[in-house]
């Protein structure tokens, strides 16, 4: 009896398992397991017998930037008279070009940074040189999405840039001399360019003690912990201005004298950024 | 002895077909995202996270994975056709985008959404600024670090997909996965997936994309 057990059970196992073996791999090859086998095992057995479903996923968080910032309309009008081709500038959804870079914290503690574009790319002075259109020609990315799960989104202050599109000069007073009435002389012509946009300085009352460009209230603030398949909204708006002087020329042009610490700080106008979680 | 033995193996069987039972009923009859992690509760029955825009929301994904230990920037090209004046036909226009992806576990894989109406479709999809010649345009590069220093620059060598041909509609997920590969030139090769929008869920819990879609498309008009 003992015996006839032992050699039945030896004969289950030596069919069990093979069977089960191949029970397991054909379970295996009709599921998720097509991804780990040999692409090109897969291709001998031909593409009827596998279909890989591609990297699966956990699920994904979209961080998306909207950029509802407008140009003020004296800067527009000024690119036109300077020689920009009027139908861009009225042409629909023309808005300042932005920049700004993202950190994404995963919860393995990895990183990624990511650059987002946004914005006209031909709103400039026709003078611009090459290397401001190579500037510009980097294609918008308004998006990405990442795989779950992440810890926090935090958007770089150092890195929220605008492009002012136009020439800006400063100017000083020269006061002249008995035979000379005083007169404007040019210091520095910035070219255009990308100008980092500064949060106001405030004493320690909260009080703004130095207009800058972003309330400290509108500052953005980091998207901690978003739950698998939200998505972090940075939503970006503003005017984008510059104060005008007149020029060493005797014209009307963006610049400040060098005297006005007030408009130069304030330059390039007044942004507010919000960061949400939907 | 031998019922002991017998005992023994009963109450294993018992503890394994209870523990099995209590996972089938966790799985089954509650909500498992309730006590497991959704990640991996959407990973194994899906259906809580969508992989796919959705033909409602008229856009693409196009996810990059980087499964090589490796930082890799995924030269990403996308086609639509420009309408020329009237009776003047169309022309293609290309756009590229840059996606960096590292070696490390989750930061591996970056994606971004394209719009894809039906106005105003994408016609082809692929990896390298010149579409037209994927086996020699570089449409990796190898351990660059975004616009810092770039790498080496690996052709994709595979075609790009056509939504003419059928590889791909609006509302798809298209997946181009980088390996390394001993045969292939530079070591690197890249194989490309489509997740058809008309295979997945209707309705998961969480509606992604529909979201992004309605953030991103919510500018406010002029007036």
């Amino acid at each position: 009896m003992i015996a006839r057990k032992s050699a039945k059970a030896r004969s289950h196992r030596r069919h069990g398992l093979p069977a089960a073996l191949a029970a397991g791999a054909s379970i295996c090859i009709l599921s998720a397991c097509g991804d780990a086998l040999n692409p090109a095992f897969l291709d001998i057995l031909g593409p009827g017998i596998v279909a890989p479903r591609g990297p699966g996923s956990a699920g994904h968080v979209v961080v998306a930037l909207r950029n509802d910032t407008i140009f003020d309309d004296r800067i527009l009008q000024h690119l036109i008279s300077a020689g920009l081709d009027e139908e861009i500038v009225t042409a629909s959804g023309v808005r300042p070009r932005m920049r700004m870079t993202f950190l994404i914290t995963f919860v393995n503690g990895n990183t990624m940074q990511v650059q987002f574009d946004d914005g006209s790319s031909d709103i400039v002075h026709p003078l611009a040189s090459q290397a401001t259109q190579a500037d510009l020609a980097r294609p918008e990315q308004n998006n990405v999405v990442v795989q779950c799960d992440v810890a926090r989104v935090d958007l770089i202050r150092e890195s929220i840039q605008v492009f002012v599109p136009d020439f800006f000069e400063t100017t000083r007073i020269d006061p002249g001399d008995e035979n000379t009435p005083p007169f404007r002389v040019r210091v520095t012509v910035d070219p255009p360019q990308f100008e980092v946009l500064q949060i106001d300085d405030v004493d320690e009352f909260g009080t703004i003690t130095t207009l800058r460009n972003i309330d400290i209230r509108d500052a953005p603030a980091p998207a901690i912990g978003p739950n698998c398949g939200s998505v972090v909204t940075i939503l970006v708006s503003g005017t984008l201005s510059l104060p005008f002087e007149i020029s060493s020329g005797g014209n009307d042009v963006p610049g400040v004298l060098n005297t006005n610490g007030v408009a130069l700080a304030a330059s390039p106008g007044r942004f507010q950024i919000n960061v949400g979680i939907r | 002895m031998k019922n002991r033995g017998r005992r023994v193996r009963r109450a294993g069987r018992a503890t394994v077909v209870g523990g099995v039972a209590g996972a089938m009923a966790l799985m089954g009859c509650f909500d498992s995202a309730l006590l497991l992690n959704p990640s991996f509760v959407n990973t194994v029955e899906g259906g809580l996270f969508p992989f796919v825009p959705g033909a409602a929301n008229e856009m693409i994904l196009i996810r990059s994975v980087n499964t090589t230990n490796q930082s890799l920037l995924f030269v990403v090209t996308i086609e639509r056709a420009r309408l020329l004046a009237e009776g003047s036909g169309s022309v293609n226009e290309s756009e590229t985008i840059e996606v960096f992806t590292g070696p490390g576990d989750l930061a591996n894989e970056a994606g971004v959404l394209f719009d894809c109406t039906g106005d105003n479709p994408i016609n082809r999809i692929g990896l390298g600024e010149n579409l037209n010649r994927p086996d020699t345009e570089p449409g990796l590069f190898v351990g660059g670090v975004g616009d810092i220093t770039q790498g080496f620059g690996v052709p994709p060598n595979i075609n790009p997909l056509s939504r003419e041909n059928g590889d791909f509609a609006c509302g798809d997920t298209v997946i181009f996965e980088a390996f390394i590969s001993a045969n292939a030139p530079g070591g690197f090769k890249v194989r490309a997936f489509v997740l058809p929008h008309e295979g997945q869920p209707e309705r998961t819990r969480r509606d992604t994309f529909t979201v992004a879609a309605e953030f991103l498309r919510d500018r406010p008009s002029e007036e």
